[in-house]
């Protein structure tokens, strides 16, 4: 089973606003997959279908080879999730509320210092929930998404209120998770993390994949080229916009934007050679994934 | 399921609150305990007359046997069902409430779906507590009830007999509670939050016991009596009084009961049972029914 997360066509209507829409997702076994969107984009009702706690409109979700609307429990089983905040009981401590999951999950208590360990809460295990920082509680809500072993790790802003160093294990852990077989779906608003671990992303707005694919390959995408000239920029520009592959070309101050396949740097080289237009500078833009974001999800 | 329920008995049994309404619930028996035992012994004395057809010196022998065994035992059933409706009201709509405003029901959805086995459960756990909460309060009525009777020279010990009859009046004392904490339990699932489940369940409390709003309608006889008797209060009275009458007590005399109105028992269990099934049944639909997660 290649897909670890397959949805179709899912879709989720709350009245009249249609939170998600005709969601066509595949998410592979072993890859750390972003999800990216702004705010109220729909991604935690994304998660909450994916979970079996939010029941889709239309459409499927199918998780680890079942679908989650007829036979959520036995996914589940194999699936951690550290959803929006981490929600835990004030009145516990770290190590009770574990405690109440691993009972929930049929699973002994031994494992419980285990995962504590692992996220480095073990010093504070007896301390009670409501006394913890915000970067402890992602950790108490890290180590619950890892207590059942889970195949597939579904996180919500998993770095979020953690300090520079505390980001920095995590995201490492991450990586250790992905290397170790497990798949990782990142749900996060800090796009250069999403950057650094992710293999694939998808971008939602308004419930609606906008743009999805290998994290390089997106960046790639868009305006794909810089070019400078040393002669007249205008000609230039003229030529370019005449040549019917390449999607656009914008100038931006004495530099002109390429929306054009990268491998095909060369043949733009010869165009402009055969109008006398020497070429000063062409490589391939370096978008972030931020400035990506902000164009695709700009309205 | 047996781990569901060791996860909700953990929540419930570390929870400082349940603990905090024991402790005032317990203060508040010692209290009627010691209220009954000072209205016993003073009685004549004071000429206190609860209003009811009974002579005076009957009703005064009724408050002495509230506060001596095996009538002690009545007296702590008759708070259990009374008081204890309130403190059992709170504590299921704390319960579940709060797995909303903590957003930890989504925590445990998102590990073990059946929601179904979630409610169950968590009301197994506060019945089980509940059952743990009247053990408790039993041995401190029978402590109070001890030194009370250590005042007046002796204390009546209970027979074995007495003893034996304590586990059916726990479970008639529970089956009592049961309607409410289940009528509790849907207000809460129905809002998802801990006050509407609170506001709910007290609401229907005050209504049927404090106001008596439904006890009107016996007074118009005939069709409005039989439909008094369907409701949750009448049938919950005839077990009441059943659990006072086990231990020799006879409410009748101190309050305006008419014995010979109340439902048969066998017919009480039967309509508190639908009862409980309705409210049981509703709450589990609304559960399994609603998505747990918002938009976003």
């Amino acid at each position: 089973m290649d897909a670890v997360i397959l949805t179709e066509g899912l879709t989720k209507r709350f009245g009249e606003r249609e939170a998600v829409a005709d969601l066509n997702l595949k998410v592979h076994a072993g890859e750390i997959f972003g999800f990216l969107g702004p705010n109220g984009a729909g991604k935690s009702t994304t998660i909450g279908m994916l979970l079996g706690l939010v029941r889709p409109t239309a459409g499927r979700a199918i998780v680890l080879g079942y679908d989650m609307q007829l036979q959520p429990a036995p996914a589940l089983k194999s699936v951690g999730a550290m959803i929006e905040v981490p929600a835990f009981y004030p009145y516990l401590s770290a190590r009770d509320n574990l405690r109440v999951l691993a009972r929930v999950s049929g699973l002994p208590d031994a494992r419980v210092d285990a995962v504590l360990k692992m996220v480095e809460l073990h010093d504070r295990a007896r301390d009670p929930f409501k006394s913890f920082s915000q970067g402890m509680r992602q950790r108490l809500g890290l180590a619950a998404a890892l207590l059942h072993e889970p195949q597939l790790i579904l996180l919500d802003e998993p770095t979020n209120g953690l300090d520079p160093a505390g980001q920095h294990e995590i995201r490492a852990l991450i990586r250790t998770l992905a290397q170790s077989g497990h798949t990782i779906f990142l749900s996060s608003h800090m796009l250069s993390e999403v950057e650094q671990l992710c293999d694939r992303v998808a971008i939602l707005k308004a419930g609606r994949v906008i743009a999805e694919g290998n994290v390089a390959e997106l960046l790639r995408r868009g305006r794909g080229l810089l070019l400078r000239v040393a002669g007249d920029a205008a000609v230039a520009l003229e030529v370019l916009r005449a040549t019917p592959w390449i999607a656009a070309v914008e100038q931006q101050g004495d530099a002109l934007l390429l929306d054009a396949p990268a491998e095909r740097a060369a043949e733009i080289s010869m165009l402009l050679a055969a109008k006398q237009i020497a070429v000063a500078e062409l490589r391939t833009n370096e978008t972030r994934l931020e400035d990506f974001f902000l164009e695709v999800t700009k309205s | 399921m047996l781990q569901l329920f060791r996860a909700e008995w953990l929540k419930l049994t570390k929870r400082p609150m349940t603990w905090i309404l024991l402790a005032i619930f317990l203060a508040l028996l010692v209290l009627q305990l010691a209220s009954q035992f000072f209205i016993a012994h003073l009685a004549s004395a004071l000429g206190v007359d609860s209003g009811t057809s009974a002579p005076l010196e009957v009703q005064q022998a009724e408050w002495l046997r509230r506060t001596s065994f095996p009538g002690l035992f009545g007296s702590v059933f008759s708070h259990i069902n009374g008081l204890g409706a309130i403190f059992a009201v709170i504590m299921a709509a704390g319960s579940l409430g709060s797995e909303y405003s903590w957003g930890t029901l989504r925590t445990h959805l998102a590990r073990n779906p059946n929601r179904t086995s979630f409610f169950l459960a968590k009301l197994l756990a506060l019945l089980a507590l509940l059952v743990v909460g009247m053990v408790i309060s039993l041995l401190v009525g029978s402590v109070v009830g001890m030194l009370l009777g250590l005042l007046v020279g002796g204390v009546n010990w209970p027979s074995l007999g007495d003893l034996a009859l304590l586990p059916l009046a726990i479970l008639r004392a529970l089956y009592v509670l049961l309607p409410y904490v289940l009528l509790t339990l849907c207000f809460t699932v129905l809002g998802r939050s801990l006050l509407v489940g609170v506001a709910g369940g007290l609401l229907y409390l005050v209504a049927d016991i404090g106001f008596g709003t439904l006890a009107t309608l016996q007074m118009l006889g005939g069709l409005w009596q039989q439909i008094y008797n369907l409701t949750i209060q009448q049938n919950i009275n005839t077990l009441v009084v059943q659990n006072s009458h086990a231990f020799g007590l006879r409410p009748e005399l101190l309050t305006p009961l008419d014995l010979a109105s109340m439902p048969a028992p066998w017919l009480a269990v039967l309509i508190i049972a639908v009862y409980c099934v309705s409210f049981l049944a509703t709450a589990i639909y609304l559960l399994r029914k609603r998505d747990v997660a918002g938009a976003g």
